[in-house]
């Protein structure tokens, strides 16, 4: 289904999914003017919300169904197969952090309903970035994105960390966001385009200028500061400690996942002709992240800064996918950021129901003998964490192979041993939680007596352990899959002028 | 239907999930956990019927079912899920659920006070899993999934009162001793891919003999690698010490696992790559000697063993090696044969010990007498209170003790026949022959023997302890009466000419072996006068042995374990096994210890790994980590500082 996006209409049915969550969440936001007193609006807001996701996803796969593809040139946003996948991922993991919400924010005593509504104009937000055909389309969607996750990271404002956090992220951000919007000034100034296939084109057919050069080094930079890439990363584990439990789910998994989308489609529409240039950065910033973010991990205590920290290293192992600059490496982005966003959701959907209301993070000595009375949910944080580690038999293993040999294949050799040695150096933090859990005896009888682990989130959870390990024996689909839609990427970079 | 045989494998698999999730949430549901545990073996049991049944009709001798693509590793290996129904695997299908459907049965009444009962039913569940995983399997490494996963639920079973060490080591000792084995057939899985490109059992038999000339070394050292393998699973000569420790375990797993089961794993997988075995003649008759050496020297420790347990498990060792002297002859289906109707008749003499030690230590522990239940001296003249018991063990001692027409008669006789017909070509057999004969005498001598000491005489173990004395329950009985009947009847299946039969069996399994009996010289035929001498001569040895050891053990005043004096001279030697648990332990485990705790624990990992390798690099990384964390003071304008300095050598690194 050829669509005109210089026409609105044509702009309209293209944008179809993220207009259908903005006018949803204007929808919940209504609900929640009137009601916004007890747990059952919070409950409703939040069921409203997670319908919300599911029209966005339907109209998602209705595009994909109908075969949208642009006629001509890709205008304002894509219309490819990298976007629907990108979409379908970020709309799953906003529907699981609603879920694992729910309860969450009525135990926690958070009762206002418009975080739903701020969830979902983040989720907005990311599937502007990670869909976006042209720099105007990615500021934009990447500042709806800050903004509200700014506001979400804050959300527990009667908490000081929850507000220091936000502070924290907001000023930073601000400050990312304007290396960002020089990169891309520079980067006008120096093709006179904003759409990416056609500032493409240009590299293509002409030697960067100084000043294009400076602006991609700057547009780097404001994606190293979204994916918390050493040493753009110091911001990352104040603010996933600060933030509610969800929300740092949220931000490890959804987050870091758009703006991962958005740098491999930047990378492989704008810049694919200046890669002998960029590809030093990302190893740098691969290389030193991996090495810096397992190392901090090793002596954190608190649970939360321990993977916040672990996120910082994926994001590590992540870049080798980018570096790779290949078919493969765009799939195995695809298949590794559904790996993470599964463990992470479980996860941190564990970790949550264990926080008391109010109180301090969750620290690794608050997990001893945990199995003796949460058998099932031990078990399910252990498959998680070594899901992270890349255990075999598990869907992180998968990833992290896929990570690998795309690498490999690229002709990279050093980075994947720096990925291993980090590999290694992870095993010291993920495995002290499964042995606090299941070898340690509880400190005290009470210990893990105030539980609680609703129903939805269990449900959620589960279905999270279960794929993990599923897809971690059987991924054929979903590596099928990717496959596909990484081919779809370099297939859209060519619509039209010289290569 | 043959496709459907996925089924019995699916199952008792539920039923050991099942019985997990029932032994972590509601182990006091009893109840659930017997109809769960049974049912699902009545299920497979059902299943294997339909099987066998169709596949009796079907016209292809064997049949793959392929479940799903699992190791697909490059262009020439690629591994499917996949199990090969063939004449071999739908015996060992009928075998396993059967005989293991009436053994889970009698487990309901043998261990329904126990604490555990659930756990124990998921662990027996999971057992037949695996067990049909291995026959069932169309490749090597499928079945090395079951082989591997009966090793552990025999572990796990071994030691399932692990709260008492003995048990929990005689765990660690089978697990030990299959493990050496287990590596054996991982070189032979190795060398087979190495030469054959295959590990297909189908595969593997077609290309054997294209690629290894008739005596070839390599076809040798791959049969001596899975004869290795066959030693271990198999309790025989060098690694069979572990089975009589085994008996630590709940006794109907003696019954179901080492005695009727995995413990015949070893000959089933020597009939399955039959093939390879007969491109080395050598290794036929190493495994034929060793078998023939196992059955006579396992048989002679039994003579003098005084735990009614341990006899069983010393005579279900001789037995196997009975087996693997038949398979070592060439007469492969002679092997099984022997396997089926031993599967009969020693799980009918476990699961009737079991109803002795059951009964027994109901009636000493209310008696508040610490009498061993388990041994003999403290029995004696349980015939009163046991009839039905003794009747069947009686019909289970003639069955192995080789007395015409029981089973056992016919499937010894076979061995006896096949290793002397061989033994006209090659002498090595004749003396193979003898020893198996000799054993024959011995078995006869000790089940008499056990079978007096136990029923027979007057009761040993205080007047205060008979009063409680009862038979067994009918959930206990059930199974042992339909035990007894294959018993009894169990040789129909594969009738000799003599009798008027038609040998069923060795026909039903001549396309398994096939292969490997071209490739071979026919097994001469022993007719006319000296046939009938052999077989007067087996008769004759049980014949001599029951008397014999009838007549021995009830003339002998028998003392109970606190009046024994010491054994002396020969016996006591043959009490001791003839110390080779002790000559193992110097000359295996010490050294190994020794090495491990002085030379890799004490000096390569505590020293220079730990210390100086992992605590170095564990210091280092700290180190590293804490200087990380000191980056992180939380103050916003030194991460905006460490922010600039990152664009400035990005941008430094872009422009140059």
């Amino acid at each position: 289904m050829p669509i005109d996006l210089s026409s609105p209409g044509g702009a309209t049915l293209a944008l179809l999914p993220e207009l259908v969550l903005t006018f949803w969440a204007l929808v919940v936001l209504m609900y929640v003017a009137w009601h916004h007193r007890d747990g059952h609006d919070m409950r409703t807001a939040g069921g409203l919300s997670i319908v919300g996701y599911i029209f966005a996803a339907a109209a998602t796969a209705w595009l994909a169904w109908r075969g949208a593809r642009p006629e001509g040139l890709s205008f304002m946003i894509a219309l490819d197969g990298f976007r629907f996948a990108s979409d379908a991922l970020l709309l799953w993991i906003a529907a699981a952090v609603a879920i694992l919400s729910v309860r969450w924010l009525i135990r926690q005593g958070i009762l206002a309903p418009e975080y739903y509504p701020m969830l979902m104009l983040a989720t907005v937000g990311m599937m502007l970035l990670a869909g976006a055909a042209d720099l105007i389309t990615l500021f934009l969607g990447l500042e709806v994105m800050s903004i509200s996750v700014y506001v979400l990271a804050g959300f527990d404002r009667t908490r000081r960390a929850s507000a220091e956090a936000a502070l924290k992220y907001f000023l930073i951000g601000a400050f990312a966001s304007g290396f960002l919007l020089y990169g891309i000034a520079l980067t006008y100034g120096a093709t006179g385009q904003f759409n990416f296939d056609l500032i493409g084109a240009q590299f293509a057919a002409t030697p960067p200028t100084l000043m294009a050069k400076l602006g991609m080094g700057l547009i780097l930079v404001g994606f190293a500061f979204k994916i918390a890439a050493v040493p753009f990363h110091a911001w990352a584990p104040d603010v996933y400690e600060g933030a509610p439990t969800p929300i740092t789910a949220f931000m490890a998994s959804g987050v870091k996942a758009a703006a991962f989308l958005a740098l491999v489609r930047v990378l492989a529409e704008v810049f694919p002709a200046l890669v002998d240039l960029w590809r030093p950065v990302i190893f740098g910033l691969a290389a030193i992240t991996i090495l810096v973010g397992n190392l901090t991990a090793l002596s954190q205590t608190s649970m939360k800064r321990m993977l916040a920290y672990s996120a910082i290293a994926h994001a590590g192992y992540l870049l080798l996918a980018v570096w790779a600059h290949s078919d493969e490496g765009t799939a195995a982005v695809l298949i590794y950021l559904l790996a993470y966003s599964v463990t992470i959701v479980a996860a941190f959907g564990i970790l949550a129901s264990i926080e008391r209301a109010g109180a301090r993070t969750v620290r690794l000595t608050d997990l001893e003998g945990l199995f003796s009375v949460r058998p099932f949910a031990s078990i399910g944080l252990s498959i998680c964490m070594l899901s992270l580690l890349g255990f075999p038999g598990t869907f992180g293993f998968i990833g992290k192979w896929y990570l690998l040999s795309a690498a490999l294949r690229a002709g990279q050799t050093t980075l994947p041993v720096i990925a291993m040695v980090g590999s290694a150096i992870s095993i010291g933090y993920y495995l002290p939680v499964v042995l606090a859990m299941t070898l340690k005896p509880a400190r005290t009888r009470q210990a893990h007596q105030t539980i609680r682990f609703p129903r939805p989130a269990r449900i959620a959870v589960g279905i999270c352990v279960f794929a993990i390990l599923l897809l971690g024996v059987w991924p054929n689909t979903v590596l099928n899959f990717a496959t596909q839609t990484a081919v779809q990427l370099r297939q859209s970079e060519l619509p039209i002028g010289p290569r | 239907m043959v496709q459907l045989v996925w089924l019995a494998v699916a199952f008792p698999l539920f039923g050991a999930v099942a019985n997990a999730l029932l032994a972590i949430r509601r182990p006091a549901a009893k109840t659930a956990v017997s109809i769960i545990g049974v049912g699902v073996l009545a299920g497979a049991f059902v299943v294997a019927v339909g099987v066998f049944n169709a596949l009796v009709h079907d016209p292809r001798p064997s049949v793959p079912v392929v479940l799903w693509h699992w190791m697909p590793v490059s262009e020439r290996l690629s591994i499917d899920f996949a199990f090969r129904v063939d004449h071999l695997s739908a015996i060992m299908l009928l075998v396993i659920t059967g005989v293991g459907g009436l053994i889970h049965l009698f487990s309901v009444g043998y261990m329904r006070s126990d604490p555990g009962y659930a756990r124990y039913f998921a662990y027996l569940n999971l057992f037949i899993v695996f067990m049909l995983v291995l026959v069932l399997g169309a490749s090597l490494p499928v079945s090395f999934i079951g082989w591997e996963g009966v090793g552990l639920c025999s572990y796990l079973l071994i030691g399932f009162w692990y709260e008492i060490d003995a048990n929990s080591d005689a765990g660690k000792k089978a697990f030990l001793a299959n493990r050496i084995g287990d590596f054996g057939v991982l070189v032979a899985m190795f060398l087979l891919w190495w030469h054959l490109g295959t590990l297909d059992f189908v595969g593997i038999t077609m290309r054997a003999g294209a690629v290894f000339p008739i005596g070839s070394s390599a076809a040798l050292l791959i049969a001596l690698a899975l004869f290795l393998g066959c030693t271990g699973k198999s309790a025989q000569i060098p690694l069979y010490v572990w089975l009589p420790d085994a008996m630590a375990g709940p006794t109907p797993v003696s019954a179901l696992i080492h005695a009727a089961t995995m413990v015949t794993a070893g000959v089933f997988l020597v009939v399955r790559t039959a093939s390879v075995f007969a491109l080395a003649p050598v290794s036929l008759e190493v495994v034929a000697v060793v078998g023939a050496l196992t059955a006579f020297v396992a048989a002679s420790i039994g003579l003098r063993q005084y735990d009614i347990k341990k006899v069983l498990a010393y005579s279900t060792v001789s037995q196997l090696g009975y087996m693997f002297l038949g398979v070592g002859t060439g007469a492969f289906a002679s092997g099984i044969f022997h396997l089926i109707t031993h599967a009969f008749f020693k799980a009918l003499l476990f699961l009737g010990a079991g109803s002795v030690i059951h009964a027994l230590h109901h009636a000493f522990h209310h008696a508040h007498s610490d009498a061993d239940a388990q041994d003999m001296r403290n029995m004696g003249g349980l015939r009163r209170w046991m009839p039905w018991t003794f009747s069947l063990m009686l019909v289970a001692t003639l069955a192995i003790s080789g007395v015409p027409p029981f089973s056992g008669f016919f499937s010894k006789d076979e061995i006896l026949g096949a290793a002397f017909a061989r033994g006209t070509q090659h002498p090595i057999y004749l003396v193979c022959w003898a020893l198996a004969l000799g054993a024959a005498l011995m078995t006869a001598f000790y089940m008499a023997r056990l079978l007096a000491m136990t029923f027979l005489g007057r009761f040993r173990g205080g007047d205060k302890a008979a009063e409680y004395l009862h038979d067994a329950p009918w959930t206990m009985t059930g199974p042992l009466v339909v035990l007894g009947l294959l018993s009894v009847l169990g040789g129909v299946i594969n009738l000799p000419h003599f009798v008027g039969g038609t040998g069923w069996l060795e026909r039903w399994l001549a396309p398994v072996t096939e292969t490997a009996r071209m490739t071979m010289t026919p097994l001469p035929e022993v007719e006319g006068a000296s046939a009938l001498l052999l077989i007067s001569l087996a008769v004759a040895a049980a014949a001599v042995g029951l008397i014999g050891g009838w007549w021995v053990t009830s003339r002998a005043t028998i003392l109970t374990p606190a009046q024994s004096p010491e054994e002396h001279g020969f016996w006591r030697a043959v009490y001791h096994k003839y110390y080779v648990d002790e000559l193992y332990q110097k000359v295996f485990v010490n050294p190994t210890v020794w090495l491990s705790r002085r030379v890799l624990w004490q000096t390569v990992d505590a020293f220079l790994v730990d210390r100086l390798g992992v605590g170095g690099t564990a210091r280092l990384a700290e180190g590293l980590g804490w200087l990380g964390s000191r980056l992180q003071n939380g103050q916003v304008a030194f991460y905006v500082t460490m922010f600039a300095v990152g664009a400035v050598l990005i941008l430094r690194t872009l422009v140059r």
